[in-house]
């Protein structure tokens, strides 16, 4: 068990229940902040969840399973998402992905051996117009192509900080 | 009454009210998937979709969730509705689902497989490959086929609103969305059983039943669940009894399909067990076949067994009983059977024998009938529905799993729900009560500080006390006085024997059985009756027991298993189950149920009302009974509480004794004029507890499977009972405070001690199996014994 963790997670629930008040809504946010702390759902947050919140650890997982932002495994320091529909498909979008592959050695949703980095393909982010788009740790990226991907991997600290909160309305 | 019409015709509704509903209840068919009666809606399927019109706009909703209002207009068969929407949702519903209905379970039953050979289309135009899942396996009871789901939800809402359960959901979106259990080996929620019945098509079936029939070779019979005494109302499910001219299924079949149940489903009735069984009601059949079945009329004669037929041995029994004294005749019963062998055994034993040595259970002291003036719960089952207040002894998950559904949903709707007990039970753990553990030398005065809050109304509002009818007499009398003084206050008394309240008002008065074996071990008893009983796997004090029964001369052994104390038998009589002969049953609450014959007789086994009238006829008394309708004349006419049941039309509640009002209407009927006042309510005092220092002690404790007379005896719960390994649960600080000569005692008799934070201090709980054939335990009365 992570204390310092822990502690940080009991916190930000604090301040959350303050602003959602009403029955199940406070479940989406409290999952982000989760996912921030450990990189993804683990267990123990979501165990910590589920008796903060009241409910069951299962509830959860069949809320955030809904959601392809959620991740229920864990991830590197630095996510990658390549948006593979139909705009950045007819861009080349493959290309970028096999390049991933290719530099970082993993597969989809597996985490290189240094923890650094994981990749996923997702649909449609909305930013069309700049074909390839991604994100990385929820910053966008755009106009990929084979070469500028290389860039992002070798210098991720200029397009991301390490830990991106995500602001909530 | 507000009006909607539907296709043309105009029909009334209620406030509230959904389109289906009405629908439903006037006789036009909207077909569903996603809907059930007993859950709430979801409008998952959309395939209920009909075409709405209120004031000239027209809209297509779904009729499960949409609410009737006045001047609607409902049309549900219009060309859009049949060729758009319902051909529609069926092709998407059909895009991944596995064209395997010639192995599958639910074809014949299937909901998915009928609606689409009536609405849908005969082709496919989804030409990509089909969705595929991993199948897992998470349980004996169910069989899962994820790549057959069509997201109904109808498993996850029944999992989580009315079985109380956590694991099961489902999870995931559009395309992958799976039902399943995460990261878990095994579901354990008691209800799991229902998932396959309510599931419209065969994502999941059921595990017992696995490739065995065809619904259409399937009848069946209506039923009782024969392991507690709610009584839940049941099919059975038997091989169809085809004419003789329908050759292959004759053959060979007679001996063997028509004495095997197929599954057991469940019969609705709102009453007792609201549509839904518990997994040991539903999976507890198999005994029926156990290799210990009797087949055969036996004598035991210098040793050697010898069978015979059923008039030899009907004799032979006359001639040895007809001369004993009547106080040294004995009847040993767990009342396991029918209401109307109970009346003809009545008439042998309290107007032929002149008996009284007739007992039940551990604990035969009558406290109901001192407190109540008559021996029944006046509460019934359905009253826990609106109940405000909860009170419950003991332990309802092991003991009686069915009233559980019940219990959930009160408390979802606000029942405050206090649970007594020596443990955290699952209901106490899961948040669904409040839990007071206690050691049991404390029962008393703990029952006695809740007699006083019941007594002074500290509980407001309608309140139920659910207390099992093995408490020790004086913290059952001092709850139902307590229950009298409150203002709303009801008791259900917990029959802890299936048929006992049947037992009980045919006439018979329940002793406590170690009466009866101390007198058997003094040599005062020369002939006992053992009924559908085995003492050895009921009851604790082995040693005792079985010293006393070598002493008994002649031991009459009725019963379908051959169980541990046969061998003390000189007769033994084969006796039909439940499954096998007409009856009617009284279920805790006094609800007259009938069941009926689904298979023919084991062998050369009768029902127990036949063996008591052959030996009522031996003693030259003629009743001119035929059948079981001449006994039930008969009990119609000589016991009141029978006298209004008609067993011909559904089960219904015996007569009840006059009610009895709370004490405090008594005193304002009376204008407080103690003279006229009636005299039994003047003695009804709480009687103080006695302080009992607090030691270590072993407690023989209910298990779901392992203590159930007869799911013990099916293969399917062996996963859940893990036979051989007998374990004593404690929490840490009474095993550590152990001696290790202690320790040895308890490792001596094969036990493992197992930590179980749950158990209250100094209390050891064992949870006895009943075919536990080393079971050497010398416990005391109670089931319990110091260390």
């Amino acid at each position: 068990m992570n204390l310092e963790k822990v502690q940080e997670l009991r916190e930000e629930l604090e301040n959350l229940k303050k602003i959602y008040k009403k029955g199940n809504s406070i479940i989406i946010p409290a999952l982000w902040r989760v996912q921030e702390i450990y990189g993804y759902l683990s267990d123990e947050g979501l165990e910590i969840l589920a008796n903060e919140l009241n409910t069951t650890k299962e509830k959860l997982l069949q809320v955030a399973t809904f959601y392809h932002f959620f991740h229920t495994k864990p991830t590197g320091k630095y996510h990658i998402y390549i948006c593979t529909n139909v705009s950045c498909m007819l861009n080349f979008a493959y290309e970028v992905v096999d390049e991933l592959r290719n530099i970082l050695k993993v597969n989809e949703n597996e985490v290189t051996p240094d923890g650094m980095f994981s990749w996923e393909e997702i649909e449609c982010i909305g930013l069309c117009d700049q074909p390839v788009a991604g994100f990385i740790n929820m910053k966008r990226i755009t106009n990929l192509n084979k070469d500028n991907i290389k860039d992002i991997i070798e210098n991720p600290q200029n397009y991301a900080p390490e830990k991106t909160k995500i602001e909530l309305i | 009454m507000p009006k909607i019409v539907i296709d043309k015709k105009e029909y009334e509704f209620k406030d509230g009210e959904t389109i289906l509903e009405v629908a439903w209840r006037n006789n036009i068919f909207i077909p569903v998937f996603c809907y059930h009666p007993k859950m709430p809606y979801v409008a998952a399927c959309r395939i209920c979709n009909v075409e709405v019109r209120i004031s000239n706009s027209t809209r297509i909703m779904p009729a499960c969730a949409t609410l009737c209002q006045e001047n609607m207009e409902i049309i549900t068969n219009s060309n859009v509705i049949k060729n758009d929407i319902q051909k529609g949702v069926l092709e998407l519903l059909l895009l991944n689902h596995p064209l395997d209905c010639p192995t599958c379970d639910a074809g014949g039953e299937c909901d998915l497989q009928e609606l689409t050979l009536r609405f849908g289309s005969d082709r496919s135009r989804y030409e990509f490959p089909k969705r595929e899942f991993e199948r897992k396996n998470f349980s004996p009871f169910l069989d899962l086929y994820p790549n057959r789901c069509i997201e109904c939800d109808r498993c996850s809402r029944f999992f989580h609103l009315i079985g109380g359960g956590t694991e099961w959901g489902t999870y995931n979106r559009g395309w992958y969305e799976v039902f399943g259990v995460w990261k878990k080996e095994i579901i354990e929620n008691e209800f799991s059983g229902n998932m396959w019945e309510i599931c419209p098509l065969g994502a999941i079936n059921d595990g017992s039943y696995k490739f065995k029939a065809r619904p259409w070779e399937i009848e069946s019979i209506e039923s009782i669940a024969p392991d507690d005494s709610i009584g839940s109302n049941i099919y059975v499910d038997i091989r169809k009894k085809y004419p003789k001219s329908r050759g292959p299924f004759e053959i060979g079949g007679r001996r063997t399909n028509l004495f095997k149940v197929y599954r057991i489903t469940s019969r609705d009735n709102p009453k007792v067990n609201d549509y839904w069984l518990s997994d040991r009601e539903r999976y507890s059949y198999s005994w029926i076949n156990a290799n210990n079945r009797i087949a055969y009329p036996t004598i035991k004669e210098n040793g050697t067994y010898r069978s015979v037929n059923w008039e030899y041995i009907l004799d032979a029994i006359y001639s040895d009983i007809k001369d004993v004294n009547s106080e040294e005749v004995a009847l040993i019963t767990s009342a396991r059977s029918s209401n109307e062998s109970a009346y003809l055994s009545k008439i042998l034993f309290k107007e032929i024998l002149f008996t009284e040595n007739v007992g039940f259970s551990e604990i035969g002291e009558d406290a109901i009938e001192e407190v109540f003036g008559y021996s029944i719960s006046n509460a019934t089952i359905s009253d826990i529905d609106d109940a405000k207040n909860i009170i419950i002894f003991g332990d309802i998950k092991n003991s009686f799993p069915i009233l559980g559904i019940r219990l959930i949903r009160s408390s979802r709707n606000g029942a405050n729900i206090f649970v007594y007990n020596y443990y955290k039970e699952r209901y106490i753990l899961e948040n669904w009560a409040k839990g007071i553990i206690f050691h049991p030398y404390e029962i008393e005065k703990v029952a006695y500080e809740l007699s006083l809050k019941v007594k002074n109304n500290e509980f407001r509002g309608k309140t139920v006390l659910i207390l099992p009818d093995n408490l020790p007499y004086r913290v059952l009398r001092n709850l139902l006085i307590a229950s009298i003084y409150h203002d709303n206050a009801k008791v259900l008394i917990l029959r802890t024997k299936p048929n006992k309240q049947g037992f009980i008002d045919v006439g018979f008065k329940d002793k406590s059985i170690y009466e009866i074996i101390e007198k058997a071990n003094l040599g005062k008893i020369k002939v006992l009756f053992l009924w559908h009983t085995d003492l050895l796997l009921e009851y604790p004090n082995r040693s005792e027991i079985e010293s006393a029964l070598s002493k008994i001369p002649i031991v009459i052994y009725i019963s379908p298993f051959a169980d541990y104390s046969i061998k003390y038998a000189k007769y033994i009589l084969p006796e039909t189950t439940i499954f096998e002969e007409d009856g009617s049953r009284t279920n805790t609450e006094g609800r007259v149920q009938i069941h009926k014959q689904a298979l023919l007789n084991y062998e050369d086994s009768m029902p127990s009302w036949w063996i008591f009238k052959g030996l009522i006829k031996r003693f030259g008394i003629s009743l001119k009974i035929d059948s079981i309708e001449d006994i039930r004349k008969l009990m119609k006419k000589e016991i009141y509480y029978y006298s209004e049941v008609d067993f011909d039309k559904r089960p219904r509640y015996r007569n009840y004794p006059p009610f009895i009002p709370s004490i405090r209407k008594l005193i304002k009927y009376y204008e407080y004029d103690l003279a006229k006042y009636p005299m039994r309510y003047k003695n009804l005092k709480l009687i103080e507890p006695e302080a009992k220092e607090v030691k270590p002690l072993v407690i023989l404790s209910p298990h779901i499977y392992k203590s159930s007379y007869y799911a013990s005896r099916c293969e399917i719960f062996y996963s859940y009972i893990k036979p051989y390994i007998r374990t004593i649960e404690a929490n840490s600080k009474t095993i550590a405070s152990l001696s290790i000569d202690e320790k040895f005692k308890l490792e001596d008799e094969e036990f493992s001690i197992v930590v179980n934070e749950n158990v209250v201090d100094n209390v050891l709980i064992y949870r006895p199996l009943f075919f536990d054939s080393k079971i050497n335990l010398y416990l005391n009365k109670y089931g319990s014994r110091e260390i």
